[in-house]
């Protein structure tokens, strides 16, 4: 029997059910139990999960990899939902964020940029002369030549180079893609150093970055400190060259403590490897 | 007791979609999204407590959370409004206020908390059944034109915004070879709002 609009008891959930769609039955005493089995089934699986994870945890990285890829493929909802939370604070504008939001969303190829590899155990390899690991042709915003950045500056952090600026095949999808910065592997918990005088632009924290940190330096250039375990910066703090950032971590899709490290000028990214090799 | 007379029913849906969730989302995404969608329905909890109505029950799904309230009815369209509308406002008010003592306190995670809460704001107030901005729509059209009409406004309104959103939801897919979550959601709310208008029951019958 349809009832008229107003005499229908009115639910008013954040999104409610279509009217007459379902009749759940009266009194509360008969749902409890059955509530009971659903939390106990679902923790079951949440059980069997986490045991999975210990038991075989390439193969639920693997599974989880897979679903992860059809439903959300390489959205960022961490960057997303920050951008427009950071919105709401004031600190950035709307439009900014939204534009923010909607490329970590929808996005994928662009982020997809920075993906870490395999970095555990990897000693120095002949990538550290400042050549392109590949002779293929850059991407639009890459830029392959040095350029005078015109101010003092200093390598971040020292250690074993692990990834050079170029292309590479991605250690998850083994599709190929481009790295825009340079991998430095380095002890947990490392100082990661300010590599010229700036302003630091945004603290953040995203799936693929995990913490990150952005300076802002002089002439439109400005540089990236990801995958670290702690910012001791706040954004809009003034910083000077080798003054601390971050430590060293393996947040975001890292598979062990390095320092992904990035150089732009604008909205071009540079090799950052004619900045960091003493 | 807080819901005495029905209280509180989850469905498996919203079990396994929590579970999926946190399978595939991080934890904080999933923390954030389930503590905006419970700061929502305080909002609407406390505006029918405001107006004396009693709240039966709450239910769960997949599809989000229903209060059970049918001493609603007494409600005028005024109010109404304001109980519809007041799980948004909280989640405004929340939003805005995790985000400046985020900016405050250089609290990364408050960031994407406030941002879960102005983002379910948001898209609660799609004009799209079963969602609240589909409610207040109805409210007012009904308000000003009467009942009928605003059922009729609120479905037409509902099924061409879920339609855009559908065909929207194709073209990002296709174009970015994204993931397919957006294109569910999106047909999802156009299934809903199908519904709604009662094409889905009619198609039925025959």
């Amino acid at each position: 029997m349809k009832q008229g609009r107003r005499r229908r008891a009115m639910p008013c959930g954040g999104r409610r059910t279509a009217p007459g769609t379902r009749r759940t039955p009266r009194g509360g005493t008969d749902r409890t139990p059955r509530m009971v089995v659903q939390v106990i089934v679902c923790g079951a699986l949440f059980v069997a999960l986490v045991g999975l994870k210990l038991i075989m945890p390439d193969h639920l990285s693997s599974l989880r990899g897979t679903l992860g890829q059809w439903l959300v493929r390489d959205a960022d909802f961490v960057s997303a939902f920050s951008a427009v939370g950071r919105a709401a604070s004031g600190e950035q504008t709307w439009g900014d964020s939204l534009s923010e939001a909607c490329i970590a969303v929808f996005g994928g190829e662009k982020r997809a940029q920075e993906v870490s590899g395999e970095l555990i155990g990897v000693t120095v390899p002949e990538q550290d002369a400042p050549e392109m690991a590949d002779a293929r042709e850059l991407p639009a915003l890459a830029v392959g030549e040095q350029r005078i950045l015109g101010f003092a500056y200093a390598c971040p952090l020292s250690g074993t180079l692990t990834s050079p600026f170029g292309w590479r095949e991605d250690p998850n999808s083994g599709e190929e893609c481009f790295h825009y910065g340079v991998d430095i592997a380095g002890e947990e918990g490392a100082s990661v150093a300010c590599f010229a005088d700036g302003t630091v632009g945004t603290v953040g924290e995203s799936n693929l970055l995990g913490k990150y940190v952005t300076v802002n330096h002089e002439s439109g250039f400005s540089t990236l400190y990801a995958h670290c375990s702690a910012v001791t910066v706040s954004a809009g703090q003034s910083v000077r060259k080798g003054d601390e950032l971050a430590h060293v971590g393996s947040t975001g899709n890292a598979t062990g403590p390095h320092l992904h490290f990035e150089v732009h000028d604008g909205g071009e990214y540079l090799n950052p490897i004619y900045y960091v090799v003493s | 007791m807080l819901f005495p007379e029905r209280g509180v029913h989850a469905s498996w849906s919203f079990f396994l979609l929590v579970l999926l969730a946190a399978v595939i989302s991080p934890a904080e995404i999933v923390v954030s999204v389930l503590l905006a969608a419970a700061l929502h329905e305080c909002g609407h909890l406390l505006a029918l407590r405001a107006y004396r109505v009693p709240v039966e029950g709450l239910r769960l799904s997949a599809l989000g959370a229903v209060l059970y309230a049918r001493g609603a009815r007494r409600l005028s369209y005024g109010r109404e409004l304001i109980v519809t509308l007041a799980g948004c406002g909280m989640n405004i008010f929340c939003g805005v206020l995790t985000a400046l003592l985020a900016l405050r306190l250089s609290w990364v995670e408050g960031f994407v908390l406030a941002g879960a809460h102005i983002l379910l704001a948001a898209f609660n107030l799609l004009p799209i059944p079963p969602l609240d901005g589909a409610r207040a729509l109805y409210l007012i059209a009904a308000f000003f034109l009467g009942p009928l009409a605003g059922e009729r406004i609120a479905a037409v309104t509902g099924l061409v915004c879920s339609s855009a959103l559908a065909g929207a939801g194709v073209y990002v897919t296709a174009e970015t070879g994204g993931g397919t979550l957006f294109l569910l959601a999106s047909l999802a709310l156009l299934f809903g709002a199908v519904r709604r208008s009662g094409l889905a029951k009619n198609a039925g019958r025959v």
